[in-house]
């Protein structure tokens, strides 16, 4: 971070930058630098992406656990689409905060986000499981 | 004299990011010790189940640590760049990853 002693000092301090050993050198090697507010916003939409795949983990968890008595293999699909559609969301999480960034440095129009499809079709297809185990208890 | 309050963020956008560093970080902690109960129930994968859920329980010290030592206080006045860095969200990525790993195997197995 930029630091001077004194206002004279201060162009002579911003020419001394340290130099950027961020990482990855790849996106942080070019552009320029954005405004610290959509940066922040942006590793916060990170972490809500990575809470989102930690709930979807911990509820394929509670499924191994608790022992919710689905029918047949019902419970084992469950918790395997949960536990995929969480490993998806926190793999992506990084690579669309990467890309966020990247368009934020370059000024670039920031493009869509295609978790929310894996969320969706991951979430759907466990209410989907859950209905097909509850029609199959009603019937017996 | 000059009025310090002009230069403040109003949005307060560094004091929510710690927050919401905090929330993962306690999802993380509950989330890890649920995969090592049902690991230890597990008996095929248990040797490498329990261990491997182990690392992100002891990540969160050290991402936690880094983000602090690469971001370090609130942004101050006339500061125009946040010392964001691809390795501390990589770390928590990879952390939610290897306990989704760690499932699948006991699941399946």
């Amino acid at each position: 971070m930029r630091r001077s002693s004194s206002p004279a000092e201060g162009d002579a301090a911003i020419d001394r930058d340290p130099p950027d050993r961020r990482w990855p050198r790849g996106m942080y090697g070019r552009g320029t630098e954005p405004d610290p507010r959509f940066s922040l916003a942006n590793e916060r939409t990170f972490l809500a992406w990575s809470r989102t795949a930690l709930a979807l983990l911990g509820g394929a968890a509670a499924v191994e656990t608790l022992n919710v008595q689905l029918a047949g293999p019902l419970e084992r699909v469950v918790a395997v689409i949960l536990t995929c559609t969480g490993l998806v969301c926190s793999v992506g999480a990084w690579f669309v905060w990467c890309r966020t960034e990247d368009a934020l440095r370059q000024n670039r129009r920031l493009l869509g986000n295609p978790l929310a499809v894996f969320l969706a079709i991951g979430v759907s297809a466990t209410g989907v499981c859950v209905l097909i185990s509850l029609a199959i208890d009603v019937g017996r | 004299m000059t009025d310090s309050t002009a230069d403040r963020d109003p949005g307060l956008q560094q004091e929510r990011t710690v927050l919401a560093w905090q929330r993962t970080g306690l999802a993380l902690v509950v989330v890890t010790l649920l995969v090592i109960r049902v690991s230890t129930e597990s008996t095929a994968w248990q040797w490498i189940a329990v261990p491997a859920t182990a690392v992100p329980l002891a990540a969160w010290p050290f991402i936690s640590l880094l983000r602090s030592r690469l971001i370090g206080p609130p942004v101050e006045p006339g500061f125009d760049r946040v010392m964001n860095d691809g390795r501390v969200t990589f770390a928590l990525s990879a952390a939610s990853a290897l306990l989704g790993v760690v499932l699948v195997l006991v699941t399946l197995c």
